[in-house]
């Protein structure tokens, strides 16, 4: 055995898990002291510690309800986001073998705005059913869509069976895309259109405590998913034939794994909006990073996505001072030019 | 009998693509696999992995249907090396190897030494020591072929399927693949278009539109009508001075 | 007739006799008419007889000047008809509560079309362009409340150069009254609408607001947390506070700018100044839910004019260019001087 046989790649994995309290930790009290308002980082830091230790220090009560309450939530969700987002990324990338499969490919933004616009503009609820209970309802009714019509299509394993959902996905969106331009063109005002298509550009602002309790979760059942069947991703890459002679259930992995992704991308579209980029980006950066075993690919996706998120969301309520630019808007405006330096520097670096 | 299978078939859009094979292994008997392209035998081979559902018909391995067990479970005893897969993904021959131990893993069961002394054998069989680290799209076609060998072998079946292994192989990489698989222990079934390569099998099994020709050892099967019959071509066989063993000779059809 | 409308035709004649002699006694319109509209030159043979309404101002206005019978239909409604004209309105035709089909209106065969907001009609208008009505020979009368020192194409409701005067609304007024020859209903109604402007000033002078008095007025959200709609720098709101003496604590100059809580708490209002509206399209058009986010988000709650209870409710179409403004103006006067803030 020569030396060069040593299982190189496998040595950093136990960094990753070093690296991710930390770096988590750096990005909330970033995403907590920056904002539309300037509060000094004492007061931030104060703050933090009166709820997390009971310090109990004589803070302002909106400073404390800013940093807390808005911030704070806003950076969890933030990052429970990103990480559900880059996570849906990677799992349909690796099942599907395709390079340009992101979170919505299954007709989950379609369906959502589909929802939202049902709600808001077609009054559906009477004004008691939020925005996003509908987007949530219309990214579900979407993606169930787009599974019978891939189950209908061709069932089987294989190439085949990816390509079918690829294409059914690009059905679905096309004809909910078609039933949102429908209910805006009847019955719908320039305005109506507007604030809707502002909110599904991803929007963050209304982001409050309740909303990490249904985005925790789902991040959580999304990266638990992905770790348990990071093996079974890895046998995926020479096709799912091929997974199928490793000994992967092919089948129920892509049933289990594809349905979460598509749960996950609902709750969080519906939390937040249909946040571009990160989805797609993030698992292609990630893969140049740390290579493309799971068991390293999908604790680093999720940490990129959450972290880029955070710092996504930060700009995006500084950068134009007095207004708020929606956040995928930032997140493809800063998130392209990093992804071409990494794409860049792999390519100089042997 | 280690693998088996009883009136398999398989039929698309009313064609059949395989029809009604049955046909059975020894322990460490290698199988050779031939006929005409489009004669079914990479589709008898994934239905023999249990990668493709039979239409009709049943595969059992030691015994048991293939139908009832778990993939894994398969994976464990039976591996398959396709004929073109190939992957865009950055990743090295070791890893592409090491995929090979899937079977054998699970959340619970990690990666060891003994896993890694595995895939290092499996790396020396098919003579790619040294190739560890060198990025899968940089391989040859031939040393792409071997990486899947490799792979299939870290699987430590007891059964590999291999569909046209020596395709994309220079001649010296073809021999000693098929020296290779001569010498493992393990029961094989080897799809092969060079009929004087299929000679080297135990038995060989001749596929002619998805149905069994003909099967048996080398010099029952292989003569002069069935050549002509099955692949169109004239056989003349010749005897290599050198050790006295059979080399066929081909000439087209009208000669 | 109501007693509010001959109350302002008895105002209204007051005023002309007292200002005998000037030009706004010239009660009679000679035909034909030109007016210079919005960049677009309209003349007039005769009074219009046949007229679709496109914006619930413009047609309240026209109801104020007695011209509901040469009203054939009626769009875009943001709230219920001043409850004076309850029965008028009942009797025309809706064409539609929010944007009317080109084609719905050109069906009413109109002679006039008279417009609110200029995206209706303008370039890339919802309804269709100016010049596509004028092709076929149907004018159009845009209010110069939307056009004159506006930009339309700036912000998601435009964005003024200027900020709105009521002088634009009275413009508005008096040329409709022009146009349908109701000159004298014209003079009362502006008469009316300025007395009560300048009492309303009066009113606020007299309570000797403090110096940093502020207020923010919230219309709507797309969700209930989220940026919230509030009056930017230029629009009605902020002319109702520049009369008042109070400071507008949104800074940006757009008409309807989205601003964070986070910016909105911390700036601290004396008072805050809700919408409330008819439509139902988000929960926070609802103003009891307005409320119930001020009462209960931990930020919003700690903000000075919430614990001191003061809220100001107002109608939603009083923040746009209409003659609710100045009856709003009246009622916010009133609502202040309860709020004891004098030094």
């Amino acid at each position: 055995m020569t030396a060069i046989d040593r299982p190189v790649m496998r040595r950093p994995q136990w960094h990753w898990w070093v690296i991710i309290p930390p770096a988590l930790l750096a990005a909330l009290l970033f995403g907590a002291a920056i904002g539309e308002v300037s509060i000094p980082p004492q007061v931030v830091l104060k703050v933090l510690a009166n709820k997390v230790l009971n310090a109990g220090y004589a803070v302002d009560k909106i400073d404390e309800g800013i940093v807390w309450n808005y911030r704070m939530a806003r950076a969890v969700v933030a990052m429970c986001c990103g990480a559900g987002l880059a996570l849906s990324g990677v799992v349909l990338q690796a099942l599907l073998r395709n390079a340009l499969a992101d979170p919505y490919l299954l007709g989950i933004s379609a369906g959502a705005s589909t929802g939202a616009v049902a709600v808001t503009i077609l009054g559906l609820g009477g004004g008691a059913i939020s925005l996003s209970i509908g987007a949530f309802s219309g990214a579900l009714v979407a993606f169930a869509f787009v599974a019978v019509l891939a189950q209908a299509a061709g069932g089987g394993v294989g190439l085949r069976a990816a390509g079918v959902i690829v294409l059914a996905g690009i059905a679905g969106s096309q004809m909910f895309n078609a039933l949102t331009a429908l209910m805006i063109t009847k019955s719908a005002n320039a305005e109506q259109a507007r604030a809707i298509m502002f909110w599904l550009l991803g929007n963050m602002s209304g982001v409050r405590w309740p909303d990490v309790f249904s985005a925790l979760p789902a991040a959580m059942i999304g990266l638990l998913a992905c770790l348990w069947h990071a093996r079974a991703l890895d046998a995926f890459t020479f096709g799912s034939d091929s997974a199928a002679s490793l000994g992967i259930p092919v089948r129920r992995v892509q049933l289990l794994l594809i349905g979460t992704a598509a749960l996950v991308t609902a709750v969080m579209v519906s939390v937040v909006g249909a946040i571009g980029f990160v989805g797609l980006v993030i698992p292609h950066a990630m893969r140049i990073v740390v290579g493309h075993r799971h068991a390293i690919l999908v604790p680093a996706s999720a940490l990129a996505g959450a972290v880029f998120l955070v710092f996504a969301d930060v700009i995006s309520r500084v950068i134009v001072p007095g207004q708020v630019l929606p956040i995928g808007v930032v997140t493809a405006l800063v998130g392209a030019p990093v992804f071409a330096l990494i794409l860049i520097g792999k390519r100089t670096s042997p | 009998m280690i693998l088996s299978c009883h009136e398999l078939g398989w039929r698309v859009r009313n064609r059949a693509i395989v029809n009604d094979v049955s046909l059975s292994l020894r322990p460490g008997e290698k199988l050779g696999l031939i006929g005409p392209n489009g004669s079914g035998k990479s589709t008898l081979l994934h239905m023999l992995a249990g990668i493709q559902k039979p239409s009709r018909g049943r595969v059992e391995l030691d015994g048991a249907p293939l139908a009832k067990m778990r993939q894994r479970d398969i994976a464990q005893r039976l591996a398959l090396v396709e004929q073109h897969a190939d992957t865009a993904d950055r990743i090295t021959v070791r890893h592409a190897v090491e995929l090979g131990r899937t079977p054998w893993l699970s959340a619970l069961r990690g990666w060891s030494h003994q896993d890694d002394a595995i895939v290092t054998q499996a790396l020396a069989d098919v003579d790619l020591s040294g190739f560890g680290d060198r990025h899968w799209h940089t391989l040859s076609g031939g040393e792409q072929q071997r990486v899947h060998i490799a792979r299939a072998l870290a699987q430590r079946p007891q059964v590999l399927l291999l569909d046209e292994p020596t395709n994309h192989l220079d001649i010296r990489h073809q021999l000693s693949i098929l020296e290779l698989i001569q010498r493992l222990p393990t029961t094989a079934i080897i799809a092969l278009h060079d009929l004087n390569q299929a000679t080297l099998c135990d038995r060989i099994c001749v596929l002619e539109n998805g149905t069994l020709r003909a099967i048996g050892t080398p010099s029952e099967i292989m003569n002069e009508p069935l050549l002509r019959e099955v692949f169109g071509v004239c056989g003349h066989f010749l005897v290599d001075p050198a050790d006295n063993a059979q080399v066929i000779r081909f000439h087209t059809a009208t000669h | 007739m109501t007693t509010t409308r001959a109350k302002a035709t008895f105002t209204g004649l007051t005023l002309i006799a007292s200002l005998a002699g000037s030009t706004v006694l010239a009660a009679e319109t000679t035909y034909p008419l030109t007016i210079d509209n919005c960049g677009h030159s309209l003349t007039f043979d005769s009074a219009p007889e046949a007229t679709v309404t496109i914006g619930q101002s413009t047609t309240e206005i026209l109801y104020l000047l007695g011209q509901q019978d040469r009203i054939k239909g009626t769009s875009v409604w943001f709230s219920s008809v001043l409850p004076e004209f309850n029965e008028t309105n009942a009797a025309i035709d809706r064409l539609a509560d929010n944007d009317p089909s080109f084609e719905s209106v050109l069906a009413k065969r109109p002679d006039l079309v008279t417009v609110m907001y200029e995206w209706h009609v303008g370039p890339e208008g919802m309804v269709g362009t100016r010049d596509s009505f004028h092709e076929v020979g149907v004018p159009t009368y845009v209010m110069p409340t939307d056009c004159a020192a506006k930009d339309n194409t700036v912000g998601a409701d435009g964005t003024r150069s200027e900020l709105f005067t009521t002088q634009q609304l009275y413009t508005s007024i008096e040329e409709l009254a022009r146009i349908y020859n109701a000159q004298d209903a014209g003079a009362a109604l502006l008469q009316d609408l300025q007395s009560r402007e300048a009492k309303a000033v009066a009113k606020a002078k007299s309570l000797n607001l403090p110096q940093g008095t502020s207020a923010l007025f919230w219309f709507s959200a797309s969700e209930m947390a989220a940026d919230p709609y509030v009056a930017g720098q230029q629009g009605v709101p902020a002319y109702m506070m520049d009369k008042l003496g109070v400071e507008n604590v949104v800074t940006s100059a757009e008409e309807w700018p989205l601003v964070g809580w986070e910016t909105l708490a911390k700036s601290d209002p004396t008072f805050i100044v809700l919408a409330k509206m008819d439509r139902r399209r988000f929960p926070a058009d609802d103003i009891e839910k307005k409320r119930e986010f001020l009462m209960t988000d931990p930020v919003a709650r700690e903000m000075t004019a919430v614990k001191e209870g003061r809220i100001i409710t107002m109608d939603a179409h009083a923040m746009d260019p209409t003659v609710r403004a100045i009856y709003a103006l009246e009622t916010m006067a009133d609502a202040l001087s309860g709020f004891d803030l004098a030094e």
